[in-house]
């Protein structure tokens, strides 16, 4: 007996990613020979390598998950749709490092190897998460002739004002970073953007073999086998950032208790822009302290995928996923277009004119085999409902290792 | 304002002096404009920083006359696609003086309004930056225009009424910004005069058109070489032929957002245009790279696809391996350098015919890609309908003149060997009219005036020294005795120059040579009366209405 | 119904409670009379009322002009005020202010304040500043900064034209880090690529300045930079250290054609995978596993 076997709805390798968020899966069988009967009962489990990942499953769409089901597969061919999630708080660190199994009986009848891919913290990566990352992340930037130079030029002063100082600050920085990652798995696919943790120390972040570290003039070093050293953005060499807080400790801005005790309406949270993300981006002086220059260097990215876990924490913590839900959102009549729900964002619209900056770069967002949403021109509304909690079709590929999905394997 | 002695030992401070000095003197604003060109020679080597306290220098004594529509698309350009508060706030200034107030200026200031830059602007003295409460921002100043605009600016008081209610504008502008609304609102309405003498509006400013006997050769351009956006070379021979072209200049490290970024996008967007007219195939498009060195292939390729370049064999994204220099001299491009980088430069796009010839310009100003898109279905109209080349009127009058000088009897001698070769015709019997001489020197002179223009116009002079020195021999023949031969041989180059210059072909007849300015110490170009007489009428493909 | 009149005014009188609060933080940040740490944890506090008041922010950018107080207060309103920065549509209007200030106290008696000054500045590349810091390096008795500070700001624009200046101090150094910088602002220019050239293949040369070569020619003379690099890691003389950078450019930009085919480069990677720091043999791993046969 053959049996074919889809992650995401896909044979695909690419697809083999799964996060917290239930992931859709099918089996069917290909060949039928030595079955008998109509039907053939099939295990479905997972198996781990130590320290790997581990897969929980669902049969339907509701329901508990566990770390094994039994599905009932026709032998004429027809599919047979299950879910699969990672179990929440063991996330891959490897690709492969967990794998679905078909068992019939005893027997291994199919196995894929997936990874559960999730953004963690920077400070805590292993040394191979750190190294695969940077070397994406540097061949991204490509000393400053690659993509990256899409993402640097949608960040400028003439741009800012379609995601900064009003409502759809936290929406565009979660499809600016989404697409930035979607860049970031095509060089390596094993890559999930990670994040710093602004409110604690994060010793390990700030060495030669990571961020770099600085001198007395602020210029960061990079060890001889680190790719950033060959960072170039704007055209210039490397990377300045001089430290104002001790980096055994952290700066001084609002801890992620305050800053999710900001208000349960995203009118009140929405004032985390100044603190603590202003002050995460001023606790250097250097380029990442200016809105218009901060993403030259590449802190910039894993600074923002803290402001987005704080916010995917907090939609989680007021079940702020519904745009229905008027405190999930700030409507403002006046606001300017890209700052109401049903509005697409630039630059991904590739609108320009008007309050629109005169050029978008970077063409429409990327798209992904583990993820149907946003879509190529992202809407505000497209990016509240990161999960799928409400709708599975909205889910957008990722997720923090701290924020499970209440729909997912607690 | 003005600068003391004991200031002029600064490069700086001597060009303020001396824009002080063009300030108060005769053609002040010609002058001044003329100082505003951006491969001067005072800009070379100076940073971008201090070009723009240069030439916001510039505009500052332009605002204290009244300006000419001369100086309207080096007052808008700043406005328009400008990015440094000394020079909008100084631009501002100078737009106040103008004399016609009109609607079409109002979305210009509305644009700089929006996107104007929060820096204060001192104007206390040359180079001097605001450090204290400041006397004046490019808010400030544009306010003040939009208040000079009066009824003009009707269209802009919906989005100043909004500014009033969000925060955009400071605290210590509000009082301003609810003046100028009231202003605008009870200004008097717009005169018919305004709305109609706007002719130097819309297509008509920044255009420059030259009919097809009036573009220059690209012979100093042919052989230039180019890599593309692959790193296949071309020559500008090679490639710039066949059909008409669309040419921009650019390059990827500009820092201005509204020039060189904003001219790819739009160059992309009149590809699509020309797509969808169905004209793709008959015109090509080219983004040359002011910055050769830096901007290498791969370079070229990711600035264009990000601004959506559909690349083709038909459009490409150049730099020139070598010999920038006859480009830059050849497009008379407006551009300055310090070091390896541009300092500063204007919005240029071409349009070179299906000979690689300059047939028009647009500069400093947006331009639209739909009136371009336009154009060029005209040039390719131009194309398809041309006939044969019209032989030159004038060339046809100096080949008759110096044959009639050549053939006619100059002297006594020639009447009598005329005579006798003409003996039948009883000529032997008439004496040599003496007066003949003077008619046929007149004749002589006018022959060497319509050379002398043709070779002007085609800057080929060789032409005229020919034959003038056709006409030294024969002076000098007629003055020795035993001279004929001399005369001969001057009446034989005299008739050689005549049927050279039948195929000369007409050059640029815009600019005329250039010629050494006492003033700046530079030599400068200024149009003749023949190119003033050729860009009046309007050609046969443009609309040829152009600016100074 | 009642219950959610209740949660209103509930949340009204926190707004309100959390609005005093931001009002009397502010007045402790702005009066001389508390301890500085005092005053610096209150400013933190007050940052609420100062993003959503100019006048309050106007206020704070006093005490930033002002050199009477402690610099450790100025440094925390000026930390404070480029936070608020980041909202840019309450911020909008001050920023004139803002900038007004930072070119006064870029010519500040202490260091600390002129350099945070002037590289906030030099990030917006004003001209003032650019003027100040070309003028420091031209002659050391306007500096402002350190050389290789100033360098490093005036790198942040290319058209600030530091070019001639940045390639006398290459050839004159008043220090390693200011040659350092030097070369870093000079990648911007390509006819500097035999500066980057002879740097990169000078032994003697500190290894930075032999990476920021590297990466200098991979950007003006890729062509160049890659001979080079090749050239370096085929080496037996040269250091662990630059023949790791260089044979980390050459796995990351490399033409992957030629590199595939260069048995002499792969058969050195492999002996340097297992000799040599470790670092390189990192690097000489890396690049096996992409070019390696």
């Amino acid at each position: 007996m053959n049996l074919e076997l889809q992650v995401n709805d896909s044979t695909n390798a690419a697809a083999r990613f799964v996060g917290w968020t239930p992931a859709s899966c099918r089996v069917r069988v290909t060949n039928p020979s030595g079955t008998t009967g109509s039907s053939i009962n099939l295990k479905v489990t997972s198996r781990s390598n130590p320290g790997g990942g581990e897969l929980q499953f669902r049969a339907g769409s509701a329901g508990n998950f566990a770390s094994s089901i039994t599905l009932s597969v026709p032998t004429n061919g027809a599919t047979i749709l299950f879910f699969a999630a990672g179990k929440f708080g063991k996330p891959s660190s490897t690709l492969g490092d967990v794998a679905i199994e078909i068992l019939d009986g005893s027997t291994v009848v199919n196995s894929v190897p997936v990874m559960v891919r999730i953004r963690k913290n920077a400070n805590n990566l292993s040394p191979q998460e750190r190294d695969r990352f940077v070397g994406a992340f540097a061949k991204l930037n490509d000393q400053g002739q690659g993509r990256f130079k899409d993402f640097r030029d949608m960040h400028v002063r003439i741009s800012l004002s379609q995601a900064h100082g009003a409502p759809g600050f936290l929406p565009w920085h979660r499809a600016y970073l989404l697409d930035l990652e979607r860049d970031l798995q095509a060089i390596d696919p094993s890559v999930a953007l990670p994040y710093w943790r602004f409110d604690e120390p994060a010793p390990n972040i700030f060495t030669e073999d990571f961020l770099g570290e600085a001198d007395a003039n602020g210029t960061v070093h990079f060890s001889e086998n680190n790719p950033l050293q060959y960072w170039r953005a704007d055209g210039l060499l490397g990377v300045d950032r001089q430290p104002l807080f001790a980096l055994s400790s952290a700066p001084e801005l609002l801890s992620e208790a305050k800053t999710l005790a900001l208000g349960n309406a995203y009118k009140g949270f929405r004032t985390m822009e100044i603190d603590p993300h202003g002050y995460a981006h001023t606790s250097f002086d250097g380029p990442i302290s200016n809105p218009a220059t901060a993403p030259r260097d590449p802190l910039f990215f894993l600074l923002h995928c803290n402001v987005d876990r704080l916010w995917a924490k907090w939609q989680r913590k007021f079940s702020r996923f519904d745009a229905a839900n008027a405190a999930s959102f700030d409507t403002i009549p006046s606001s300017n277009p890209g700052h109401k729900l049903p509005d697409t964002m630039w630059p991904w619209n590739g609108v320009t004119g008007n309050t629109r900056p005169p050029t978008a770069p970077g063409g429409p967002m990327s798209g992904s085999p583990t993820a149907s949403a946003p879509g190529p021109q992202p809407r505000v509304v497209d990016m509240l409902d990161y999960q799928g909690t409400l709708n599975e079709v909205s889910a957008l590929g990722f997720d923090y290792d701290d924020a499970p999905s209440s729909i997912g394997a607690l | 304002m003005f600068l003391s002695g004991d200031q002029t030992v600064d490069p700086e401070m001597r060009f303020a002096r001396m824009v002080d000095a063009l300030a108060s003197g005769p053609a002040a604003e010609h002058n001044l404009l003329d100082l505003l060109r951006e491969d001067r020679s005072e800009y070379s080597e100076r940073n971008s920083s201090a070009v723009a306290r240069m030439r916001g220098w510039i505009l500052l004594a332009l605002s204290r006359r009244q300006i000419s529509d001369a100086a309207l698309p080096f007052v808008l350009e700043e406005l328009q696609s400008g990015t440094d508060p000394y020079l909008i706030a100084t631009a501002s200034r100078a737009l106040r003086t103008y004399p016609l107030p009109n609607p079409f200026l109002t979305p210009v200031v509305l644009h700089a309004l929006r996107n104007a830059p929060a820096e204060p602007i001192s104007f206390s003295g040359y180079g001097q930056y605001a450090l204290e409460d400041s006397e004046t921002t490019p808010v400030s100043e544009l306010l003040a225009v939009l208040e000079w605009l009066g009824a003009n600016a009707v269209s802009a008081l919906p989005e100043l009424v909004s500014m009033k209610r969000g925060n955009a504008i400071s605290r210590r502008l509000r009082p301003q910004l609810k003046q100028t609304i009231e202003a605008i609102r009870t200004a008097e309405s717009v005169s018919e005069d305004s709305q109609q003498n706007c002719c130097v509006f819309g297509t008509g400013l920044g255009w420059r058109a030259w009919d097809r006997r009036g573009r220059a050769l690209p012979a100093p351009v042919e052989s230039v070489p180019f890599q593309d956006q692959d790193g296949q070379e071309v020559s500008y021979g090679e490639f710039f032929r066949d059909v008409p072209c669309v040419v921009v200049f650019f390059y990827t490290r500009c820092d201005n957002p509204w020039k060189c970024s904003l001219t790819i996008t739009k160059l992309a967007r009149l590809q699509r245009a020309l797509r969808e007219r169905g004209l793709s195939e008959q015109v090509k498009t080219a983004a040359i790279t002011y910055d050769p060195d830096s901007d290498l292939p791969q370079r070229l390729r990711a600035y264009g696809q990000e601004r959506g370049i559909n690349f083709t064999k038909n459009d490409r994204m150049l730099r020139a391996r070598q010999d920038f220099e006859s480009l830059l001299s050849h497009f008379e491009l407006g551009v300055g350098f310090v070091g390896p980088l541009v300092n500063r430069h204007q919005i240029e796009l071409y349009l070179v015919d299906h000979e690689g010839r300059i047939a028009a310009k647009f500069s400093r100003l947006q331009w639209d890609e739909a009136d371009v898109a336009n154009r060029v279905s005209e040039m390719i109209e131009e194309n398809r309908g041309r006939a044969a080349r019209p032989r030159p009127k004038f060339a046809f009058l100096t080949v008759l003149l110096s044959l009639a000088w050549a053939l006619c009897p100059k002297c006594a001698m020639c009447w009598a060997s005329y005579a006798s070769a003409f003996g039948i015709l009883g000529l032997t019997n008439l004496r040599f009219p003496s007066h003949l001489a003077y008619i046929l020197a007149t004749l002589f002179l006018l022959n060497l005036a319509v050379l002398l223009a043709r070779a002007r116009a085609s800057k080929r002079t060789a032409v005229f020294w020919l034959a003038c020195l056709g006409a030294t021999l024969i002076a000098l023949g007629r003055s020795i005795p035993a001279g004929s031969k001399i005369v001969q041989a001057g009446a034989i180059l005299t008739v050689l120059a005549s049927l050279w210059s039948v195929f000369l072909p007409r050059g640029n007849s815009t600019l005329s040579k250039k010629h050494y300015d006492p003033v700046s110490g530079t030599t400068r170009r200024r149009m003749n009366y023949w190119s003033r007489r050729t860009m009046s009428k309007p050609s046969h493909s443009f609309e040829g209405r152009v600016n100074v | 119904m009642a219950r959610k009149t209740q949660q209103a005014l509930k949340s009204k009188s926190k707004k309100g409670l959390a609005a005093v609060a931001a009002r009397q933080a502010l007045s402790i940040a702005m009066d001389k009379k508390w301890s500085i740490a005092k005053r610096i944890a209150a400013l933190a506090q007050a940052t609420p009322l100062l993003a959503r008041s100019e006048k309050h922010l106007e206020s704070l950018l006093g005490v930033l002009r002002d050199e009477r107080e402690p610099v450790a207060v100025r440094l925390a309103a000026l930390q404070t005020i480029q936070a608020t920065s980041f909202d840019i549509s309450s911020f909008a209007g001050v920023r004139g202010d803002y900038l007004l200030t930072l070119r006064k106290i870029a010519q500040d008696e202490n260091q600390d304040i002129r350099q945070r000054a002037l590289g906030a500045l030099a990030r917006e590349k004003d001209g003032f500043a650019q003027k100040k810091l070309l003028e420091g390096l031209q002659d050391p008795q306007k500096a402002l900064v350190s050389p290789e500070k100033a360098l490093q700001l005036l790198s942040y624009d290319p058209h600030a034209g530091a070019y001639d200046v940045a390639r006398s101090i290459v050839d004159k150094p008043p220090n390693p880090t200011a040659k350092r910088e030097a070369l870093r602002l000079l990648a911007a220019d390509p006819s500097a690529a035999p500066i980057f050239e002879k740097t990169l293949l000078d032994k003697n040369e500190l290894r930075e300045n032999r990476q920021i070569s590297a990466a200098a020619l991979h950007g003006i003379a890729p062509d160049k930079f890659q001979d080079l690099s090749r050239q370096i890691v085929l080496d037996s003389k040269d250091f662990d250290d630059i023949k790791a950078s260089t044979l980390t450019a050459l796995s990351q930009f490399g033409d992957p054609t030629k590199l595939t085919a260069d048995s002499s480069l792969q058969d050195t990677a492999d002996q340097l995978k297992n000799k040599g720091s470790s670092k390189l043999r990192s690097s000489a791993v890396q690049f096996l596993s992409k070019y390696g046969r």
